[in-house]
């Protein structure tokens, strides 16, 4: 057990630096990375002062190790546009992204436990059938088309919601079903097949025979039992959410990290960019990593199957 | 052969090698005074523009079918590009072990653990979003998945007689890999590039639709839900269709690769 979570965590850090070299390799890729950072108007001061910053005159491997150096000590680089540490800039932004994220995926819980709960109740059924296609649709439609049919049919036709921005509760509804229903998709059937592996088990079948009320055998034995899997699945999705959030917020105005990192894409504001990437790159990696150690606690078979 | 999702594919397949021909009128053609028709069926539609026009008059049934061409040729090409990668190194990390299967797994369990969306973002900001480079980018964002695949149904294989008695009877290295161990692999590898399919379009779509993709005026899905937020108060068709047209050939070709795996690989059905 020990050995595999040291294992895990080597192996995270692994990625974590994988991730920096491809930062460090794409800024290089396009020619004078200096170039990149400061674009087009600059001037020759600033200019000599990137490259000395960024040690661009000494050997590759010494490049590396300063940028590495830098990283782990919290700089990201500077905002060419907003004149003052990328890492700042994304930071303030974060929050923002949390909460979306947060609401979403309370929403995607809310949705789909109860929807794969009675799928598997009710198999083969009408209900059965239904969360297959919503399961399906789910899978099919893109995040940012559900987020602008309910910008048109909720927010505009019917007027009950804001369309847009960062304010109140109710700005948060329809951002949160946005980016939600992906992950609702997944955990419903995810749920509901878990569930009907726990209800075809000697202990409910037990349950039944001893005369438990069937509502207390489903929510309390069953729906218990048949979380482990679903929780895993729940924590791989929350490293999914972040990342789907960074195209949710654009639909909806959402000023969070994916907004100004779109923003900075388009602004070639390129420090900002690189924190984005390694910033939403390591919380990716920290939840995974999580996940695994959870799930190694809950339950110590996993380790054998996700070899 | 689930048929709906199969006719769906082949429609769109033929959409988008047809599209000249099949499309009402030129993809980028509009006048301005024909602006913001609504569909057909609504009131102040024209069966000149089925579906209705876009912001600037022009037809968004031709847009849709255009579409189709970006989308369907972007996977056509991408996804090949990303199995011969991952299928390369999952080949040779499974056949090999020691340190070549250590590092380039490590190399795969890296890759997943990155935002696929995020690096495509910005690596078609940085680069440019040309044709050719999306196609470069969804290869590199795609291949950590078949070499995964791949390298795990080597180990099974590697073990088998056959391969064991081509190395006695002295077959090359290379020849054992591409006539031996390849041939016995290539259905899953097959059943994966499928189910894929359907995420490098949604992927694709993406980053249309976030301005970092394929150019405007060049007609693409995800570029014209772009465009429909500056008028989606007045004008619901502009987001409703070329949505839907992504939603629809998503699904079918998801049906149609989860039929396919339950022939051909039954194994894949747990992963």
């Amino acid at each position: 057990m020990q050995r595999y979570l040291l294992g895990r965590l080597v192996q995270s850090i692994f990625t974590i630096l994988f991730v920096l070299l491809v930062v460090f390799v794409i800024v290089r890729l396009k020619g004078d990375p200096a170039a990149v950072m400061l674009g087009e108007n600059r001037d020759p001061e600033t200019y000599a002062a990137v490259r000395r910053s960024l040690h661009l005159d000494d050997p590759i491997h010494v490049q590396f190790g300063a940028f590495l150096g830098k990283v782990f000590r919290g700089d990201l680089g500077y905002s060419w546009y907003q004149r003052r540490p990328a890492l700042e800039v994304m930071l303030e932004r974060f929050p923002a992204t949390l909460q979306l994220a947060g609401a979403a995926f309370f929403f995607s819980l809310l949705l789909a436990i109860p929807l794969g709960v009675v799928a598997a109740i009710k198999r083969d059924t009408i209900y059965d059938r239904g969360l297959k296609i919503f399961a399906l649709l789910g899978q099919a439609m893109p995040t940012f088309w559900v987020g602008l049919l309910l910008i048109v049919f909720v927010a505009g036709y019917l007027g009950l919601l804001p369309a847009g921005g960062r304010g109140g509760p109710s700005h948060l509804i329809l951002p949160a079903i946005a980016l939600g229903w992906f992950p609702a998709a997944a955990i419903a059937r995810l749920t509901r097949s878990a569930m009907l592996d726990v209800l075809d088990s000697d202990f409910i079948k037990m349950a039944r025979v001893k005369g438990v009320p069937e509502q207390m055998v489903i929510w309390k034995h069953a729906v218990k039992n048949a979380a482990i899997p679903v929780v895993t699945l729940m924590g791989l999705q929350i490293a999914g959410l972040l990342s789907g959030a960074v195209v949710t917020e654009q639909v909806f105005a959402w000023p969070g990290v994916g907004w100004i990192t779109i923003q900075s894409i388009f602004g070639r504001d390129f420090p900002v960019v690189q924190a984005a990437v390694i910033l939403l790159a390591a919380i990716h990696i920290a939840a995974n990593l999580v996940v695994d150690i959870v799930y190694v606690y809950l339950d110590p078979r996993v380790r054998y199957l996700r070899r | 052969m689930p048929l709906i999702p199969a006719t769906i594919i082949a429609v769109m397949l033929f959409f988008a090698a047809f599209a000249p021909v099949v499309a009402p009128s030129p993809p980028n053609k509009g006048s301005l005074k024909e602006a913001l028709r609504p569909p057909a069926w609504s009131q102040g539609g024209s069966w000149r523009y089925p579906l209705g026009t876009d912001y600037a008059g022009r037809d968004i049934l031709s847009r849709v079918i255009y579409g189709a061409r970006v989308s369907l040729s972007l996977a056509a090409l991408s996804i090949p590009m990303g199995v011969l990668l991952g299928v390369s190194l999952g080949v040779v990390a499974g056949y090999f072990g020691g340190w070549a299967d250590i590092f380039i797994m490590r190399l795969v369990d890296a890759a997943l653990s990155m935002p696929g969306i995020l690096l495509a973002m910005v690596l078609a900001g940085v680069f440019g979003a040309s044709f050719l480079n999306l196609v470069i980018i969804i290869a590199m964002v795609s291949w950590p998945g078949y070499a995964r695949i791949s390298r795990g149904e080597t180990l099974s294989v590697r073990e088998r007689d056959f391969v064991g008695l081509a190395r006695v009877a002295g077959c090359s290295t290379p020849h054992i890999l591409v006539r031996h161990i390849l041939p016995n692999i290539i259905n899953s590898i097959v059943v994966l590039a499928t189910l894929m399919v359907g995420s490098v379009i949604l992927l694709e779509a993406a980053l249309s639709f976030l301005g970092i993709g394929i150019r405007p005026p060049t007609p693409t899905w995800g570029g014209m839900l772009n465009e429909a937020r500056g008028y989606i108060t007045k004008a619901w068709w502009l987001a409703v269709f070329p949505g839907a047209a992504i939603a629809v050939t998503v699904l079918s070709i998801n049906l149609f690769g989860d039929w396919l795996r339950d022939r051909l690989d039954p194994k894949l059905r747990q992963v």
